[in-house]
């Protein structure tokens, strides 16, 4: 660390002593006639622009080559390009927005009046290639994006998110309000990604934030929002769960199992239930019990039509469960949402600032969950000299969130949805069940116990630009990424875990993240032709503390009171975190004419997650672009404006999510109020990097005067020294160790086009569509399958296939489930079918996925909506367990479930009810098809006119309307407990147990702008 | 121009010539290297051995070997509880591990869950001790060295013999040859390295002789390593180690050596409590505790919110427990059960405190049983033998001793009862409130065995020793319509299919 001040420093001493900028050189030429565009503007900022000369040449000094430049030419689209580093930048214009190789941008107009409040929901079904999933509808929970498919089983599949030139590393972007960004760029292929290095093995979405413009300039919004549940699931009445209720007790003593003070002969019973007998008897033995209660009996007998007889305590609690109940409108509520942004920008030619303030106060749809943000920015631009200029980027942002139990946690309140409707909770007695009392409420869990957790997090970041001669140019900037996290949980006594003296956990995450790069930027025009060069290095060191502690009482600040010492008080040293990277990085571009452009990248790159001796990867990226609409030869091909054709291939390297797995570990234990030693991992001093050998090729179009234009690419990922937890023999007191033994392929083709229909005046119509799918294969992993849960690695499968028992159905003669055997052979011994029988049912990756964005424009007025679509993808509904389960453990089920198996003949689609069912056999029984069409957004907005700046109102939804034949909340959805970490989110796909669905969201706001 | 150049070349050659101390990262809290390259780095190991052989939950596993399993699978298999007829318990499977229900279904797939899970943990702490004891000579101060050698030692025996119990066949059942019937691998090597981890096949199986006479000699040169030191706190002693010996040769058959051993413990500083009640919930060992696991409220091998361990499962109580494990009392007094204690009123072994609900706190039961709170089913209670994760939990206590010097003695003299055994198991019944017995109540010599069997099944109830006890004497399990036999190939546990994965044939 010493050492990397030392280093900055001399850099930065370099950099004072010499006020030179960063120049920007480029060439400006029309699409369609190869012709150079002169008067075009180009600016980096409204301050900083400049215009090209009649042979459609620029210079422009930027303070900051990761940066976006704007290009804006009479009778042609903008655009708006992200240097990436480069410091030449030629671009063909078109009459409609054009497509970047290796990318997809999405501009704040994609982004900022979506009533949406966080980053992976506003990007959501928008860029070819990006596959966004929601964890599940909690507030502050976040999603899985996968930027053409996963490519690690053990590291995170999760992209780079940079913001202003600093990458986040706690992975946490729901503190980013959206409406701060001025563009998101997602990078998906290797030579994209090779500046970025190690870390964009998943692709990089790099974000800037808006900057400060000449001249003052307040923009204020105010939106105003209410959330909603967006489907009720149609379970089963109270009625029809008291018959359920009977219908349970009698098969339990039909089947030998005791029932409390209750007998029944039974010749032939059996073979007579339906589900109007039972109704019917159910009905009769209600009465005959209500009559024994009034003459003071405690039993009641009952004789069947065929002269069985049951007797019973008339306190039995089918009798008692009389309330009615709707648990689901008790978990769900409407949530209020209130959200503001305020931008004051201002300066001159030279020297700018901008500040930005956001707040966002979102009551979530289940009771209990709400999150609350306030966010800030301040972004400095200046240009010291012609030759120097400097920009520093600061953010702090606070979140604060009243969270809820995971989904598998008897506390979760979707978990209510489970609770009998004959049952009710009594809020004077902790909300225990007045009949089944021993019945877990989550709303003992929500009304007794606080879970909250609070994030302060800083992000900044300050760069200096050094133009050296004409061809050379220095650019220098640091940065750093500051999160301090607090979680507390209290549990009252009256909870489940609280009993009988409440608990309370208190845990704290510190990560403090600093970086630094350098490049220097060489240029220079050869004839017609130009060469550019890149050399950099860049150092990243990240260090995280956690703490933990716990004790069973019934306060935190008591918690935090006790001392180090108090026999109650669990004070766990959790092992930190730690890692620094450091690289050195070369590009070298040659453009011939107009036609051909190459780039050779290259990295060095050093980690210390792996071992001592394979510390540095070299990954070697190269790309070349050929403008053919530029050739002869299409000169004259009228539909067609432009064509350009990009290939690139290379390697990026990945690597281990988790700190010093090469070395053998141990963490700290205590036994017996002594300190002590457990082994943690077994060390493989030959870990090395994993690496991904990428080829993409794309087509980009340009047709009829651009009114059509998007692109065609494909790309095929190759994964090797695949980081995988090799079983090896216990006697070494460990499972598994991590070794470089898998092989992994993703493939994909994407598609996306954007057209200007209707050009009429006043009255305008765009519409862009993308679709993309990816195949991912697990090509080796040592032959084993790894299984976890219901998902598992297979070799020939995708990550995180379904793998469990077939189910084959009901057996018409005796009622029960049927399982493959695993020989095709139908069983009802679920035990073989798991040993047996268990085979890949499912997979969690989508066919294919895209969206559908409309936006409409006639006068003041925009009507702006998109679908989002996901198709071909399965999903386990692990809820169905519970509840779609013939009314296993006596839970409440879904309506189908009346569809069951009562007596010898019946065909239907489920199996009896069986009270002797321990578990529930998880099988393909809940293996449902989780494809969907959703209306994402609407937005409709009206600009006042007005005689300063601008005001525009608008009013808007979210998840309006969702076509799918899924039978739960939400297809949008793969649910991991966050406690099973990166792996878990890797094998455990696709999953929904209790899971909250997205909410369905109104806004309304208002804009206004001086 | 050239100084800015000059500038920059220094610069970069400083950036590189410097990565190597650019590239190291080290976290808090994390330890790595040669831990046992000192004595304080073998005596943490140890520590943590202790740590890993007693179960303690580090809350995402807990409650293996000593701590818990070791004590719940033999339950488990060594009664019976089929769904549809009268059963000696009730498993709550949807409140545990759904792999406890293959000892409940008594067909234990290779795959289940808690076999592997004690079978790695177990190996753990065998590993960490193979360390110790390959870098003891780090230790200067002999005495301290030969305390650590002596508990590692002892750890690796003991946990050798109780796994022989688990993972082989009967010692002496008819069809095993204990030279030659395997029993499973083990090692004495260390391993600190993926590059050290031994690629076994099936001929690496050891048998169950090699097993036995591993922990035996362990637990001999252990004895003779910690002789010095007494009871030596409340680590492994030396009177653990010949406990542990007695244990080992009752087992083989070897009743003069098991005589021996355990009158050497019983000679020792321990006595027994006034009432057996006394032996168990207490807050440090008490004075018939051989070797017991030291429970903290913060540091135990589960609780009720981390859901694993003895007492989350076999405690019903609102504070501690989850009442997973329900007995019915009926069976407690009823000679259709095999394994029936039949306890007498006057045994306080068999109280049952009929009045406990969801208020009770552990404090408060002064019983043998209670009657679950979270079962309401007629006659279904919980055992009081653990109604606190706060509290020590025995391992080996004296009264066993006294009982194994009884059988040893019986069986040795050939089935003779002689007034010494008459004696030893004496002090076990009367403290419990039951009648002294004399050699005028065995006109028939047999009907001793037949006392002492009753007498082990009510004193060890629910510690998990009835199973090694039916598989020694060729008992059965459960009643006449439902019965097992322990030598059954059912009552070994299978090597878990994750470990046989890993091996080349």
């Amino acid at each position: 660390m010493r050492i990397f001040i030392a280093c900055l420093t001399i850099l930065l001493s370099i950099s004072s002593a010499l006020a030179q900028g960063t120049v920007i050189k480029g060439k400006i030429i029309d699409q369609n006639t190869n012709e150079p565009i002169a008067g075009a503007t180009v600016s980096a900022g409204s301050d900083n622009t400049t215009i090209t000369n009649v042979n459609g040449e620029f210079q422009l000094t930027v303070d900051d080559t990761y940066q976006n430049i704007t290009i804006v030419a009479e009778g042609f689209a903008s655009q708006t390009i992200f240097l990436g580093g480069k410091t030449t930048l030629d671009v063909s214009m078109n009459s409609s927005k054009g497509t970047q190789s290796g990318g997809s941008v999405l501009s704040n107009d994609d982004l900022g009046s979506q009533p949406v409040t966080d980053l992976e929901q506003s990007a959501q079904g928008r860029a070819a290639g990006v596959f966004i999933q929601n964890s599940g509808g909690k507030l502050g929970q976040g999603a899985k994006v996968r930027i053409r498919g996963g490519s690690s089983l053990t590291g995170s599949n999760e992209p780079l998110y940079v913001v202003d030139g600093v990458p986040l590393t706690s992975g946490n972007q729901s503190d980013i309000d959206p409406s701060t960004i001025e563009s998101m760029e997602i990078l998906k292929d290797a030579a994209a990604t090779a500046l970025y290095g190690s870390r964009a093995a998943n692709g990089v979405v790099i974000i800037t934030t808006k900057k400060g413009k000449k001249g003052f300039k307040a923009d204020v919004e105010l939106q105003y929002g209410v959330s909603e549940v967006p489907k009720k699931l149609d379970l089963m009445s109270p009625d029809e769960y008291r018959v359920l209720f009977f219908e349970y007790t009698m098969r339990a003593l039909l089947a030998g199992i005791p029932v409390d003070g209750a007998g029944v002969s039974a010749t032939n019973l059996g073979n007579l239930l339906s589900e109007e007998n039972l109704e019917t008897w159910y009905t009769d033995l209600v009465e005959l019990r209500n009559t024994a209660v009034s003459n003071g009996e405690t039993q009641v007998s009952y004789t069947f039509p065929n002269n069985d007889e049951l007797t019973m305590s008339t306190n039995n609690p089918i009798f008692r469960n009389t309330y009615n109940t709707d648990w689901q409108d008790l978990a769900f509520r409407r949530g209020d949402s209130k959200r503001a942004n305020i931008n004051l920008s201002g300066g001159s030619e030279k020297q700018n600032a901008l500040l930005n303030l956001n707040f966002l106060d979102q009551e979530g749809i289940l009771i209990g969950n709400d999150f609350q943000r306030f966010g800030s920015r301040l972004n400095l631009n200046s240009q010291w000299s012609d030759k120097v200029s400097s920009s520093i980027s600061f953010g702090y942002a606070h979140t604060g969130n009243n969270q809820v139990n995971e989904d598998g946690n008897d506390g979760n309140p979707v978990q209510m949805i489970l609770l009998p409707p004959g049952d009710a909770p009594d809020p004077d007695n902790n909300y225990v069940l007045l009949v089944r009392s021993s019945e877990y409420n989550p709303q003992t869990e929500i009304y007794g116990s606080t879970y909250f957790e609070t994030t302060d997090r800083i992000n900044g970041s300050a760069s200096v630009s050094l133009e050296l001669t004409d061809q050379l140019s220095l650019n220098i900037d640091g940065g750093l990424d500051l999160l301090d996290l607090s979680n507390e949980r209290r549990q009252g006594p009256a909870t489940q875990e609280g009993t009988p003296t409440g608990f309370s956990q208190l845990s704290t995450s510190k990560v403090t993240n600093y970086l630094f790069n350098g490049t220097l930027n060489y240029s220079k025009p050869v004839g017609d032709n130009s060469l550019s060069a890149l050399v950099g290095t860049a150092y990243q060191s990240s260090q995280s503390e956690f703490t933990y502690k716990s004790a069973r009482i019934n306060s935190i600040s008591e918690l935090e009171a006790l001392s180090e010492n108090d026999p109650s008080l669990l004070n766990v040293l959790v092992p930190g975190s730690a890692f620094d990277f450091l690289s050195f990085f070369g590009s070298v571009g040659y453009d011939i004419g107009d036609k051909y452009s190459f780039t050779l990248n290259a990295r060095a790159d050093g980690s210390t997650k792996v071992s001592e001796d394979n510390r540095f990867g070299i990954f070697p990226a190269l790309a070349f672009s050929w403008t053919l609409s530029n050739e002869s030869f299409l000169a004259g091909v009228a539909p067609v404006s432009f064509l350009q054709l990009n290939l690139s291939g290379g390697l990026i390297g990945n690597t281990p999510e988790d700190d010093f797995l090469y070395r053998t570990n141990y963490y700290n234990i205590i036994y017996g109020d002594l300190d002590g030693y457990r082994l943690s991992n077994l060390g493989n001093a030959g870990l090395k990097w994993e690496t991904t050998q990428q080829f993409d090729f794309s087509l980009a179009y340009g047709l009829f005067d651009n009114r059509l234009s998007g692109s065609i690419g494909g790309y095929y990922k190759y994964t090797y020294d695949l980081l995988f937890p090799t079983p090896i023999s216990q006697l070494s007191g460990l499972s598994s160790a991590i070794d470089n033994a898998g092989e992994m392929v993703n493939m994909g083709i994407e598609f996306d086009v954007t057209g200007l229909i209707v050009d009429a005046g006043d009255f305008s119509w765009d519409a862009s569509f993308n679709i993309s799918n990816n195949k991912n294969e697990i090509k080796n992993i040592g032959g084993q399958p790894l299984i976890s849960g219901n998902n598992a690695f297979i070799e020939g499968e995708a990550a995180g296939a379904f793998y469990m028992p077939k189910y084959l159905g009901v057996d018409r003669i005796s009622g029960e489930a049927l399982y493959d055997d695993g020989n095709g052979l139908p069983t009802s011994d679920y035990d073989l079918a798991v040993s047996q029988g268990r085979q890949v049912v499912g997979n969690p990756n989508p066919k294919f996925y895209g969206g559908l964005t409309n936006n409409l424009t006639y006068k003041n007025f925009n009507f702006n909506f998109m679908f989002q679509f996901v198709e071909g993808i399965d999903l386990y509904w692990e809820s169905g367990e519970i509840i779609a389960n013939s009314g296993y453990g006596l839970y409440n089920q879904t309506s189908d479930q009346l569809d069951r198996w009562y007596a010898p003949g019946d065909e239907s689609s489920n199996p009896k009810l069986n009270p002797a069912l321990e578990t529930p056999n998880p099988s393909s029984r809940w293996i449902v098809d989780g494809s969907y069409i959703r209306l994402k957004t609407v937005t409709l907005s009206y600009n006042i006119p007005v005689n300063f700046g601008s005001l525009s109102v608008y009013v808007g939804g979210q998840n309006l309307l969702t076509f799918s034949d899924y039978p739960g909340y939400d297809p949008d959805v793969s649910y991991s407990d966050p406690a099973g970490g990166t792996f878990a989110a890797n094998i455990n796909r696709g999953i929904a147990f209790f899971t909250a669905p997205q909410p369905r969201i109104f806004t309304t706001g208002v804009k206004i702008g001086f | 121009m050239r100084k800015l150049l000059t500038y920059i070349i220094i610069g970069s050659a400083v950036t590189i010539s410097s990565c190597d101390s650019l590239l190291d990262a080290e976290a808090e809290n994390t330890i790595s290297g040669n831990i046992y390259a000192d004595a304080e780095g073998i005596a943490k190991a140890l520590n943590g051995a202790y740590y890993t052989m007693c179960g303690i939950s580090d809350g995402s596993s807990g409650g293996e070997l000593l701590g818990g399993d070791f004590i719940i699978i033999p339950e488990l298999l060594a009664r019976v509880s089929p769904t549809s007829s009268a059963q000696e318990y009730r498993w709550e499977t949807v409140l545990a591990p759904t792999a406890y229900r293959d000892f409940v279904n008594k067909d234990i797939l290779e795959a289940n869950g808690r076999v592997e899970a004690n079978w790695g943990r177990a190996f753990e702490a065998i590993n960490t001790v193979n360390n110790i004891l390959a870098n003891i000579s780090v230790i200067t101060d002999s005495n301290e060295r030969n305390r650590i050698q002596g508990e590692a030692l002892a750890i690796r025996g003991i946990l050798l013999f109780e796994m022989v119990l688990l993972w082989a066949p009967q010692y002496d059942a008819p069809d095993v040859n204990p030279a030659t019937t395997g029993a499973f691998p083990f090692t004495t090597e260390p391993i600190t390295d993926i590059k050290e981890v031994p690629k076994l096949s099936s001929s690496d199986i050891n048998s169950i002789d090699e097993v036995y006479n591993q922990a035996e000699a362990d637990l001999t040169q252990a004895s003779g390593l910690l002789q010095s030191l007494g009871k030596n706190g409340t680590s492994l002693s030396y009177y653990a180690c010949q406990a542990y010996l007695a244990k080992l040769s009752l087992q083989k058959g070897e009743f003069g050596d098991a005589y021996d051993y355990a009158d050497e413990v019983i000679s020792g500083p321990y006595s027994l409590t006034a009432s057996p009640l006394d032996a168990f919930n207490n807050t440090s060992n008490s004075t018939e505790d051989i070797f017991a696991i030291q429970q903290t409220l913060a540091n135990n091998v589960g609780d009720r919110s981390s859901g694993f361990g003895l007492t989350a499962y076999f405690s019903s109580l609102t504070e501690s427990g989850l009442g997973v494990f329900r007995p019915f009392s009926g069976t407690f007094t009823s000679d259709s059960w095999y394994n029936s204690p039949l306890f007498s009123d006057a045994d306080v072994r068999g109280s049952i405190d009929g009045t406990a609900d969801e208020n009770t706190t552990n404090t408060q039961i002064n019983t043998a049983f209670y009657k679950s709170v979270v079962d309401e089913f007629d006659g279904i209670v919980s055992t009081s033998k653990y109604t606190s994760s706060a509290y020590v939990l025995p391992v080996l206590r004296l009264a066993e001793m006294y009982l194994i010097r009884c059988e040893a003695e019986y069986m040795d003299a050939g089935e003779i009862v002689t007034s010494q055994a008459i004696e030893d198991l004496n002090a076990i019944r009367t403290r419990a409130g039951i009648s002294a017995l004399t050699i005028a109540d065995f006109p028939d010599q047999s009907v001793f065995f037949d006392s002492l069997v009753l007498e082990r099944t009510r004193e060890f109830m629910f510690e998990g020793m009835l199973l090694e006890d039916l598989k020694r004497w060729g008992g059965f399990i459960g009643r006449a319509s439902n019965e097992y036999d322990p030598w059954d190939n059912q009552f070994v546990l299978p090597i878990p299919r994750s470990e046989t994965d890993t091996w080349t044939d």
